[in-house]
C-alpha cells in the first residue's frame, strides 16, 4: 500500500474516532444520507432520504427537546424515505436522528429547525410588578417574547420596540432579544399615576399593560383637633384630623394609608385611635375625658412619617357633688352630678367607692356608673358587719372621704 | 350401648360446633369493627401536606446564578429546581405509559400540547420509552423583577433512554444534550413554557484518573470473611450497633490471619436517595475499627434492592454517590461491590434491565471514586461472565459441592483471563436437624472446608468465606420463611451460638 493511502486511512480513523459512548454507531458506508439540507424552517415538510443497495429493515429514532419517537420508512427501490412528523418538523431547535437497520444503529445525525419568521409573530408580554412607588428608584419590568405560528421563539437578536407612556411623555426603545426575551425596566417618575406600556415586533403589537405608580412614603404632616367645648364631661366626641399628607414629590399619599393618633394624658397613660386617609386626610374621633387634664396628641404613619404634637386642656365640668347616707349608713347616694351649665350629666359617669376598715386597712372597691345623674351604692350586712369604716368616694376627679359607723337599723 | 355412644358423639359434635360458630361470629364482628376503625384518622380532615418520597433525583449543579434581571433567592432557586426536575419526571412517566397524567402541572398550555401530540403519535405507532436524566448543569440567564419568569441554560444533560416498539426494545441510548429553558410561575407551580435543544455547551469537568494498581495487586492475596455481628445479622448498622462488639469480632478475624471483611449496606435501610447520617456514621465507624484491626473492607452496596427500573436510576445513583464520596478517602476501604447476587433478579426484573443498571452504576462509581476497586458479587461462577469488562476483579459465590469447584473455577478463568477472580462467598452449614434429615454436622463442615481450602490454596484463589458466626435470627428476606431453607442459614459460622469455636475455626486460621 502506498504511504499516502496509509496516511489517509489513519486520518480517516482519527476523524471518525469520538468519545466512547454506549451505543456507538458503526458507520455503514452502504447507506448514504441523500438529504443534503441541515437546516429547515419550522413547518416546512422534512423528508430524510437514504440511498442503499442493501435490503434493510430500517427504523429511525427521532428526538428533540420534547421527546423521542420511532419512525418507519417508505421504501422505494433503493431509496429509503422517512417523513418527519409535524410535531418534530414544527419545533425549532436541534432534532437528532439515529438510523437503525436490522436492530443495529448504522447512522446518526441531526438537523436544525429554525423558527418560521416569514409570517406574523405572536407576542407574549409579561409585566410586573403591577404597582410601584414614585421617585424613580422603583420599577416594573416588561418582558416580551415573540413566537412564530408554531410557538417557536424568534431567533436571538429579534428587535422589540418597547413603548411606555406616562402623563405627557411617551418613550420608546428598541431592545434586541437575548435568551428568548426582550426586556426593559420601566422606572417610575416623581409623579404618581399610571404607566402604560406596550411592545411590538414586526408591526404586531401587544395589548396595553399598566402599572400603577403610588405615592412614595409620607412626609411629616400636621394634626389639628376640633371640639364642641373644653369641658371634661366624658360625653362629647372630639375629632382629630391631619392636613393633606404628601410624599416628598408632593404626591398625595395613597388612600387607605393608616394614620395612628397617639394621645398621652396628664397621668402618662397612652390612648390610641386610628383612621385611614382619604385624599391624604385622616380623621379620627375620641370621647372627652371625664376629669380635668391635658392631652398631648401626635399622629404617625407607622414607619414613615410623624406629625407635630398638639396640646389640649380640659376643664372640670362637674365642680362638686353631694353624698348622702341612709340612717344605718349602709346605703350611699351620690349626686346629682351636675355639669358646667348645672345640667344633669349624661349617664355613665364612673363613680367609685373604696372601703377601708377603721384602722385604715383596705377592704374593697365598688364601681358603678351614674344613671340620670345619680348613683347608689349599698353595703350589705352579709359582707360588712356593724362597725366603723372609712369610706372614700371618687368621681370626675373629685375625692370625698367619710368615717361612718355602720349599724343595723 | 351403641345408642349411648352415638348420643355422646352427637353431644360432643353439638358442643364443638356451638363453640366454633361462636368463635366465628365473634371474630367476624371484630373484623368488621376493626375495618370500620381504619382509615378514618381525624387529622385527614386537615388535608395536611403529605411528606412525599423523593421520586427523581438526578445530580443538579447550579453554576452561575448572576443574571441581569433580579438577584436570585435561595428558596426560589430550590423551588425552580424542584419543579424543573418534576417536569422531567412527569414527562418520562408520560412517555413510558403514553398517558397525559401530571404533565399539565409542570408544562404551560402551549408546551404541554407538544407533549400530548407526541404521546398521540407514539400511541399510534405503538412506541414507548423509558428515560431518565442523570446529571444537569444549570446556569441562570434571567430572572424577572416580579419573580414569575425565569430563563436558564441546562448544559450537558446526561440522558439515558430505552425505546420500545410494542414489547420489543429498539434502542438503548445514552447521550448528552443542552437545553435552554423558560419557566413561568403559575398557581404556585413553575411550569416549562419554552424548551429548546441548543448546540452543546461544553463544560470543563475535572475527572481524576483511575489509579487502582496498588489495590488490585492486593486482591491476589485476599483472605477474608463475610461479616455480620452475631446478634444483629443483616442489621449491622441498626439501633443495636455496638462498636465494642464489632471491635472484638474484628480482633478475632485479624487473629485468624484474615486480611479482609465484606460488609453489606442495605438500600432502604440506609434511607434510599437521602442517606441517613447516623447510618453513614456507623458505617464509617466500622471502617475505622477495621483499620485499627488491620483489615481491608469490601463494601457491598444495594443489598435488598430489587428494582432496576430506569425511573429510579437517579435515586440509586444519589444513594451510592453519598456513600461512595463520603468513604472514598478511608484507608481501610478496598472497594465497592455494587450488588450482591444481582443475577438472581434476572428472571423477575429482566436480564437486560439488571445489566444496564449495573453497567451504569459501575461507571458512575468509578467516576466518583477512581481510587478503589469495583466488582459485582455474582451468585455463581457461570453468572460471573457478565460485565467482566466493567469490573476491576470478578467476584462470584459458590455453594455447591466442593468437588466440582475447581472445574467451575477453571472454566471461568478460561473465559476471563485478564482479571483476578475472587471467590467472594462460600461456606457450609453445620445445621444438623429435622429439616435436613439430620444430614449435616460439624464434621461435614470440616470436611467441606478441608477440601475447599486445599483447592483454593492450590489454585491460588483469593477467598472470602461465609461467615464468622452462627446466627440465632435470620430475617425472612434472606432465605424466605420455609424452615428447610432458613434453618440452614443459621449455622454457616465458625463460632456457634454459645460463642464456642467450632472445629472449622482452627481449620480456617491462616498462616501469616
Amino acid at each position: 500500500m502506498r504511504p499516502i493511502y496509509l496516511l489517509l486511512l489513519i486520518l480517516l480513523q482519527l476523524s471518525c474516532s469520538k468519545e466512547p459512548e454506549k451505543d456507538v454507531v458503526k458507520e455503514n458506508d452502504n447507506i448514504i444520507l441523500s438529504t443534503n439540507e441541515g437546516v429547515f424552517m419550522a413547518g416546512q415538510p422534512i423528508n430524510l432520504k437514504f440511498q442503499t443497495t442493501l435490503k434493510v429493515n430500517a427504523q429511525l429514532v427521532l428526538s428533540n427537546a420534547f421527546g423521542s419517537s420511532i419512525l418507519l420508512p417508505e421504501i422505494n427501490d433503493q431509496e429509503i424515505t422517512f417523513n418527519i412528523p409535524k410535531n418534530f418538523s414544527r419545533k425549532s431547535g436541534l432534532c437528532n436522528w439515529v438510523l437503525y437497520s436490522n436492530g443495529k444503529s448504522v447512522k446518526q445525525g441531526s438537523f436544525k429547525i429554525i423558527p418560521q419568521t416569514n409570517s406574523k409573530p405572536s407576542l407574549e408580554t409579561y409585566f410586573g410588578p403591577r404597582s410601584i412607588t414614585a421617585g424613580g428608584i422603583d420599577f416594573s419590568m416588561l418582558v416580551s417574547i415573540a413566537t412564530d405560528p408554531f410557538d417557536n421563539v424568534y431567533p436571538e437578536g429579534t428587535e422589540a420596540l418597547i413603548k411606555s407612556q406616562f402623563l405627557n411623555t411617551i418613550s420608546e426603545s428598541v431592545v434586541p432579544s437575548k435568551d428568548f426575551i426582550s426586556w426593559k425596566r420601566i422606572y417610575s417618575e416623581d409623579k404618581a399615576g399610571r404607566i402604560l406600556v406596550t411592545s411590538s415586533v414586526k408591526e404586531i403589537t401587544s395589548k396595553e399593560l399598566t402599572t400603577i405608580v403610588f405615592a412614595a412614603n409620607a412626609e411629616s404632616f400636621l394634626v389639628e383637633s376640633q371640639r364642641n367645648h373644653k369641658f371634661a364631661d366624658g360625653n362629647q366626641i372630639m375629632s382629630f384630623n391631619t392636613n393633606v399628607i404628601r410624599d416628598k414629590f408632593d404626591n398625595i399619599i395613597s388612600d387607605g394609608t393608616t394614620v395612628n393618633f397617639i394621645i398621652e394624658n396628664s397621668k402618662g397613660a397612652l390612648l390610641k385611635t386610628v383612621a385611614p386617609t382619604i385624599g391624604g386626610i385622616a380623621k379620627a374621633a375620641m370621647l372627652h375625658p371625664a376629669e380635668k387634664g391635658e392631652w398631648r396628641i401626635t399622629a404617625f404613619v407607622t414607619g414613615a412619617a410623624k406629625s407635630n404634637t398638639i396640646k389640649i386642656d380640659f376643664d372640670t365640668a362637674i365642680t362638686d357633688f353631694d353624698v348622702k347616707f341612709s340612717p344605718d349608713n349602709r346605703k350611699i347616694m351620690i349626686g346629682p352630678l351636675k355639669s358646667f351649665m348645672q345640667q344633669l350629666v349624661p349617664d355613665g359617669i364612673l363613680i367609685q367607692l373604696d372601703v377601708y376598715s377603721s384602722s385604715g386597712e383596705y377592704l374593697d372597691s365598688k364601681k358603678i356608673t351614674s344613671n340620670k345623674g345619680l348613683g347608689t351604692i349599698e353595703l350589705p350586712s352579709e359582707y360588712y358587719v356593724n362597725g366603723n369604716y372609712h369610706l372614700v368616694v371618687k368621681s370626675v376627679g373629685i375625692i370625698k372621704k367619710y368615717d361612718v359607723e355602720i349599724h343595723e337599723e | 350401648m351403641k345408642n349411648k355412644l352415638t348420643k355422646t358423639i352427637y353431644r360432643i359434635l353439638l358442643i364443638v360446633s356451638f363453640f366454633a360458630i361462636n368463635i366465628l361470629i365473634v371474630s367476624g364482628i371484630s373484623a368488621v369493627l376493626s375495618y370500620l376503625n381504619t382509615g378514618a384518622d381525624k387529622s385527614s380532615m386537615l388535608h395536611l401536606e403529605m411528606p412525599m418520597d423523593k421520586v427523581y433525583a438526578p445530580k443538579v449543579t447550579w453554576g452561575n446564578t448572576e443574571n441581569p434581571g433580579r438577584p436570585m433567592e435561595e428558596p426560589s432557586l430550590k423551588e425552580i429546581e424542584r419543579d424543573y426536575l418534576n417536569a422531567w419526571h412527569v414527562r418520562n412517566i408520560a412517555y413510558k405509559k403514553n398517558d397525559r397524567y401530571g404533565v399539565a402541572d409542570f408544562y404551560t398550555d402551549s408546551a404541554r400540547a407538544r407533549i400530548y401530540e407526541l404521546i398521540d403519535l407514539n400511541i399510534k405507532s405503538d412506541n414507548w420509552s423509558k428515560a431518565t436524566t442523570l446529571e444537569h448543569f444549570i446556569d441562570l440567564d434571567f430572572y424577572s423583577e416580579d419573580g414569575t419568569l425565569v430563563v436558564f441554560t441546562d448544559s450537558e444533560v446526561e440522558k439515558y433512554q430505552e425505546m420500545y416498539q410494542g414489547e420489543s426494545p429498539v434502542i438503548k441510548q445514552k447521550d448528552t444534550a443542552s437545553y435552554q429553558v423558560m419557566m413561568l410561575l403559575e398557581d404556585g407551580f413553575w411550569r416549562i413554557r419554552h424548551l429548546n435543544e441548543i448546540e452543546r455547551v461544553e463544560i470543563i469537568k475535572t475527572e481524576s484518573k483511575r489509579d487502582i494498581a496498588n489495590l488490585l495487586s492486593e486482591v491476589n492475596n485476599l483472605k477474608g470473611i463475610n461479616y455480620y455481628p452475631q446478634k444483629t445479622p443483616w442489621d449491622t448498622f441498626g439501633k443495636n450497633f455496638n462498636d465494642s462488639i464489632i471491635n472484638n469480632d474484628f480482633a478475632i478475624i485479624n487473629k485468624m490471619g484474615l486480611n479482609t471483611i465484606r460488609i453489606f449496606v442495605q438500600y432502604e435501610d440506609f434511607g434510599k436517595a437521602d442517606v441517613k447520617v447516623e447510618k453513614l456514621d456507623r458505617l464509617k465507624k466500622t471502617l475505622d475499627l477495621a483499620l485499627e484491626n488491620k483489615l481491608k473492607v469490601m463494601v457491598t452496596l444495594f443489598d435488598f434492592y430489587g428494582d432496576y427500573d430506569v425511573s429510579n436510576w437517579s435515586l440509586t445513583q444519589r444513594h451510592a454517590e453519598t456513600i461512595v464520596t463520603t468513604l472514598k478517602h478511608h484507608p481501610a476501604l478496598l472497594g465497592w461491590d455494587i450488588k450482591n447476587e444481582p443475577d438472581l433478579d434476572f428472571d423477575s426484573r429482566g436480564r437486560q434491565a439488571v445489566l444496564n443498571w449495573l453497567e451504569e452504576m459501575s461507571s458512575k462509581i468509578k467516576k466518583w471514586d477512581p481510587q478503589h476497586l469495583v466488582t459485582i458479587g455474582w451468585s455463581s461462577p457461570e453468572a460471573a461472565v457478565h460485565l467482566a469488562n466493567e469490573v476491576d476483579y470478578v467476584s462470584y459465590h459458590y455453594y455447591r459441592g466442593p468437588e466440582e469447584f475447581l472445574s467451575a473455577h477453571n472454566q471461568l478463568k478460561t473465559t476471563i483471563s485478564n482479571k483476578p477472580l475472587v471467590l467472594q462467598e462460600y461456606g457450609y452449614s453445620s445445621y444438623d436437624g429435622f429439616w435436613n434429615l439430620y444430614l449435616g454436622s460439624d464434621e461435614k463442615q470440616v470436611e467441606y472446608y478441608t477440601t475447599m481450602q486445599q483447592q483454593l490454596a492450590e489454585a491460588q484463589v483469593p477467598f472470602i468465606f461465609w461467615t464468622l458466626y452462627d446466627f440465632e435470627k435470620v430475617p425472612t428476606a434472606v432465605a424466605g420463611s420455609l424452615p428447610w431453607r432458613t434453618r440452614k442459614q443459621h449455622h454457616f459460622g465458625c463460632i456457634d451460638l454459645d460463642g464456642n469455636r467450632k472445629e472449622v475455626f482452627e481449620l480456617l486460621k491462616q498462616v501469616p
